[in-house]
């Protein structure tokens, strides 16, 4: 927590689906100037909204339905305070109003299709609380002393995939395996630590023989078969590349008609994983099937579950995350 | 003797080593523990930068204006190539895929890893390298993919249709493909061939074109170390000395064409069956020849990357010729190239050699200075590892500058003028021809030698145009050529004076290809496709020498006569030219006949191997059963030899012995040895 010097802000965007200040609080009736800063791949916009009203909005600007992009998917509502257009990667905008004189919590939200569910805060007007802002954060500080302190992307020959696959260490502990042959994640893992070193580099300065396993017997496995389904259509997964944001990988992927995103970061707890979903161009419902078995540890922030399948429907798949826990001792 | 002694600092030196009118000098590579010296790939960026990779998956940027290091990509497998599109976009070929990497946000490192081509397969076999990219003035990306070692298998999963368990390999309905889960052990027990394509398009050049669509272009490659494109815009790729290559080469890659290694063909359209089953004299009939072959041990052990000289003269006199790489000595060659016949053929002469280049030169990229920069890498091969830089002093070398096939022999010209005394004796001039064999074993030893007599030398007036005239012109054969003691009109010698013409076609009337230039007509015998887990895809280890069994008295297997089952030679230990596998649970059998001078009972041993289980056969003499099946245990592996004992009466004359399967098949069978039972 920081005090608030003055009622200007920045607001940026961190990967997953998420703005860079969790809230902050204002006095009633001043002048609020925000200056927002779209440094992430995918497109945004921010949106005020009356408090309470964030799911409504969100609904209404999917009613917005071939309109939306025309109107920057802000629908014509008075819920809606004020709003910037959605702007892209790089770009920025200035979004000055005075705040509302009645106190409350008010929402603001990403109403880009998908976006709100998970990208949204708190703009706090009350005169009693101190000025402050509340900053969501991620750790970027380099590799010292062994331990892992920012994402670490290797490809290599790895257990348990196809031979075109992608290992990352999260700063926290938990490593994953992404098979881009497969198209999907296929491992998790925090006991034993990171994959070690020696056998990585001899693999990729040797003549490629020497092939790393896992330091322990993963947390989560999933086989090889893609996980995701399209009513009526074909999977056909098909690996895009990722971007990196904060240096952490987002994969880029396509099936059945969908193009797909999923970025991978720690859970609050640290004990597990948080996948951030963006499905674009989803048009039908669409299915995720978790391992046997293990439902106390594969949730989902959409969708209902019917047993081990997760069922989403088209506004519910546009971005959704998917949440691995490790297994309660 | 008088030496030059050069201060030396540990770790640093920049010292210029040169040849005539050439110098090398080494730089500095970025600090950074992952990186072990070798050099992957290398591209000059628009703005001057250098992009080079490292084999742990790292991409550096090197500004020479303050010789200064830059990550930009980390994260890579084994890239083995960059072409540089923009100061901010860089398109690399790693294993798994054909990757553009953006700096996006202008901070100087790739945000963006987009895969524009991962359309082919990865078996997990170590050797399946991926070479390239180039980029042609469409937009068009190329890259090659090695084949698959026989020295090692495949992994639990791979990527891609794999071919050996597919229908179209079995080529018989009544075969049903086996899980690749339950055959990939016998698979890796079992390889198909020295070195092979298990998945899409090992062993292929592909084209990626603007809209990201991969096309299978070219086929019959093993390693292609190396793709290229010359200022005409033709593709270039050499390959490397090994099974179905007599010695190394550089051939000039057509759409369709098929260069020579056989494992490619699993991935022709249409094909069926094993891809070793095809005659030797189909597939010689099918392939394109190399436009220049590398004289193994003498002129290329590995040839890398051909680089076109574009630097139109910035870096001698060599504009439009390539540059290739070498791997095993301290060599960089130069390519001098003709259209005959409708094809392009040429001669490789050493460019660089020595005098302070390392070993390894593996990747080439000139700057926008006339410099050539040299890429030197590994991998646990012969090879050396660093950065280096060739430099032209702006003085005309004294090179042959063109090699020419004429009418009844070569014309060479030179960048000077040369002595014309010298010039004129025909023993300055010293040719040889031979030929390299085109068949399945690794390599192959020069065939043919043969001196060819220079019988007379013509002059041009301008001295620089030696026409050499050759007592016999002889298509289909490496012509070499050594000059002795020539030198300019000023007194200097020649820089290069070794060089090897591909002669394939003559001017006029090109003979057919001899049929003793390939081998192996009845290698098709050894190759049944069949179910892997038992009685397999068969091929001998090419290159293996026949061993012969110690103990007199023996008489190997694969020369009796068999039903059911097939000689072999895909195992190692085995003695003769290879062992006898059953296929068949039933009746299958194999039978010896022979000569016994000494009627009585004799012990005869079956020397064989089981890598499991246990597989009873029965033994039958002269038509009769003798006692109990023989039990014939595990030996634990297949290549570990026992043998089972038997006791049996023999005739005097001709005896037959047969062993047969009678219920579950039988074990590899190498050989039978009898020793007469001396009696007490």
């Amino acid at each position: 927590m920081m005090a608030l010097a003055d009622t200007r802000l920045e607001l940026g965007v961190l990967p997953g689906l998420k703005y860079d200040i969790r809230h902050f609080v204002v006095r009633p009736g001043e002048a609020v100037h925000i200056h927002f800063k779209n440094n992430d791949g995918m497109q945004h916009n921010l949106v005020f909204g009356q408090p309470g009203s964030r799911e409504q909005i969100l609904r209404e600007a999917i009613g917005l339905g071939a309109d939306g992009p025309a109107r920057h998917f802000v629908p014509d509502s008075p819920l809606v305070l004020c709003s910037t257009p959605v702007i892209a990667m790089n770009q920025e905008a200035h979004l000055a109003f005075s705040a509302p004189a009645t106190p409350g919590d008010y929402p603001f939200v990403c109403t880009f299709p998908g976006h709100g569910f998970l990208m949204h805060g708190i703009m706090k007007v009350d005169a009693r609380l101190p000025r402050q802002v509340e900053r969501n954060t991620i750790e970027l500080v380099e590799k010292e002393g062994g331990v892992i302190t920012r994402p670490v992307v290797v490809r290599a020959f790895l257990p348990h995939a196809t031979p075109a696959a992608i290992a990352v260490a999260l700063p926290g502990g938990q490593h994953y395996i992404w098979d881009a042959g497969m198209v999907h994640l296929r491992a998790v893992w925090s006991e034993g630590g990171w994959l070690d070193y020696g056998t990585l580099r001899r693999h990729l300065e040797s003549n490629g023989k020497p092939v790393t396993a896992f330091p322990q017997t993963p947390h989560y496995l999933e086989g090889a078969a893609f996980p995701f389904a399209v009513e009526g259509a074909s999977p056909a997964p098909a690996f895009k590349g990722y971007r990196l944001v904060h240096g952490y990988p987002e994969f880029r992927f396509t099936f059945g008609g969908i193009e797909a995103r999923e970025l991978i970061r720690l859970a609050d707890t640290g004990k597990g994983i948080v996948r951030s979903f963006t499905l674009t161009g989803v048009s039908s419902p669409v299915y995720f099937q978790r391992p046997a078995g293990r439902p106390g540890q594969v949730s989902s922030s959409a969708g209902h579950w019917e047993g081990d399948r997760l069922r989403l429907r088209p506004a519910e798949a546009s971005a959704f995350t998917i949440t691995i826990l490790e297994p309660k001792e | 003797m008088k030496y030059l002694l050069i201060p030396m600092v540990m770790g640093f030196l920049v010292s210029a080593l040169a040849r005539e009118n050439y110098s090398v000098e080494r730089l500095a590579l970025p600090e950074d523990r992952d990186l072990n010296g070798q050099v992957d790939g290398l591209a000059f960026l628009p703005d001057g930068r250098l992009a080079a990779c490292f084999p742990f998956g790292k991409v550096y940027l090197y500004d020479p204006a303050d010789a200064t290091w830059a990550l930009f990509a980390e994260g890579l497998h084994n890239p083995l190539g960059i072409v540089a599109v923009d100061n901010r976009t860089l398109i690399v070929s790693q294993r798994p895929e054909i990757t553009r990497l953006v700096d996006e946000d202008g901070d100087g490192r790739a945000d963006l890893y987009e895969t524009l081509c991962d359309d082919f397969g990865l078996s997990g076999n170590y050797h399946e390298f991926h070479f390239g990219p180039v980029r042609d003035a469409k937009g068009n990306l190329f890259a090659s993919l090695g084949t698959a070692s026989s020295g090692d298998g495949i992994r639990a999963e791979v990527r891609g249709t794999f071919y050996f368990n597919s229908e179209r390999y079995y080529n018989d309905p009544a075969l049903t493909p086996e899980p690749f889960s339950e055959m990939r052990a016998a698979f890796n027990r079992r390889r198909p061939g020295r070195m092979y394509s298990s998945v899409p398009y090992r062993g292929w050049m592909i084209k990626v074109d603007r809209e990201g669509t991969m096309i299978p272009f070219a086929s019959g490659l093993r390693t292609p170390n190396g793709v290229g494109l010359d200022l005409e815009g033709r593709l270039f790729c050499t390959d490397n000395q090994g099974d179905w290559l007599g010695s190394s080469k550089l051939f000039h890659i057509q759409e369709g064409r098929f260069y020579g290694h056989a494992g490619s063909r699993a991935w022709e359209e249409g094909f069926r069956g094993h891809p070793l089953a095809t005659p030797v004299d189909t597939l010689d009939a099918m392939r394109t020849r190399a436009c220049v072959v590398f004289p193994h041990g003498i002129m290329a052990n590995s040839p890398t990357q051909p680089l076109v000289d574009s630097t139109a003269g910035k870096f001698g006199p060599f504009a439009g010729q390539l540059f290739v790489g070498e791997m095993n000595r301290s060599r960089i060659m130069r390519i001098m190239l003709e259209e005959v016949g409708g094809a392009l053929q040429g001669a490789c002469i050493p460019f660089y050699d020595g005098d302070g280049l390392g070993r390894g030169s593996n990747r080439l990229a000139f700057d926008a200075s006339g410099a050539l920069w040299v890429g030197q890498t590994k991998h646990t091969w012969a090879g050396g590892s660093g950065l280096q830089r060739v430099t032209w002093d702006g003085e005309m070398p004294f090179e042959v500058q063109k090699m020419n096939l004429t009418g009844d022999g070569f014309r060479l010209t030179f960048t000077e003028a040369v002595d014309p005394v010298i010039a004129r004796q025909t023993q300055t001039w010293k040719m040889r021809r031979y030929f390299y064999r085109y068949h399945e074993g690794y390599g192959s030893p020069q065939f043919g030698k043969t001196d060819v007599p220079v019988t007379d030398v013509r002059l041009a007036a301008d001295g620089r145009v030696v026409e050499l005239v050759l007592a016999e012109m002889a298509a289909w054969h490496l012509h070499e050529l050594k000059i002795a003691g020539l030198k300019n009109v000023d007194g200097r010698a020649l820089a290069n004076t070794f060089m090897v013409y591909t002669l394939n076609r003559l001017l006029n009337d090109t003979p057919p290809v001899p049929e003793n230039q390939r081998a192996g007509a009845g290698r098709v015998q050894l190759v049944q496709p069949g179910l892997w887990g038992r009685g397999a895809p068969v091929s001998r280890r090419p290159g293996t020498v026949a061993k012969k069994h110690p103990l007199p008295g023996v008489h190997e297997a694969e020369l009796a006569t068999m039903q059911g089952a097939k000689r072999a030679g895909n195992s190692s230990g085995f003695y003769g030219a290879g062992f006898v596998d059953f296929q068949t649970a039933s009746g299958s059998y194999v039978e010896w006949e022979l000569p016994v001078k000494a009627p009585g009972p004799y012990h005869l041993y079956f020397r064989y191997a089981l890598q499991a289980g246990e597989r009873p056969l029965k033994l039958i003499v002269n038509g009769r059963e003798i006692g109990e099946p023989l039990p014939f245990p595990s030996t634990d592996s297949w290549s570990t030899w026992r043998d089972q004992v038997a006791e049996a009466p023999l005739k005097e004359g001709m005896n037959r012995i047969r062993i047969e399967s009678y219920g579950d098949s039988g074990g590899n069978i190498d050989s039978l040895r009898i020793e007469g039972i001396k009696e007490p």
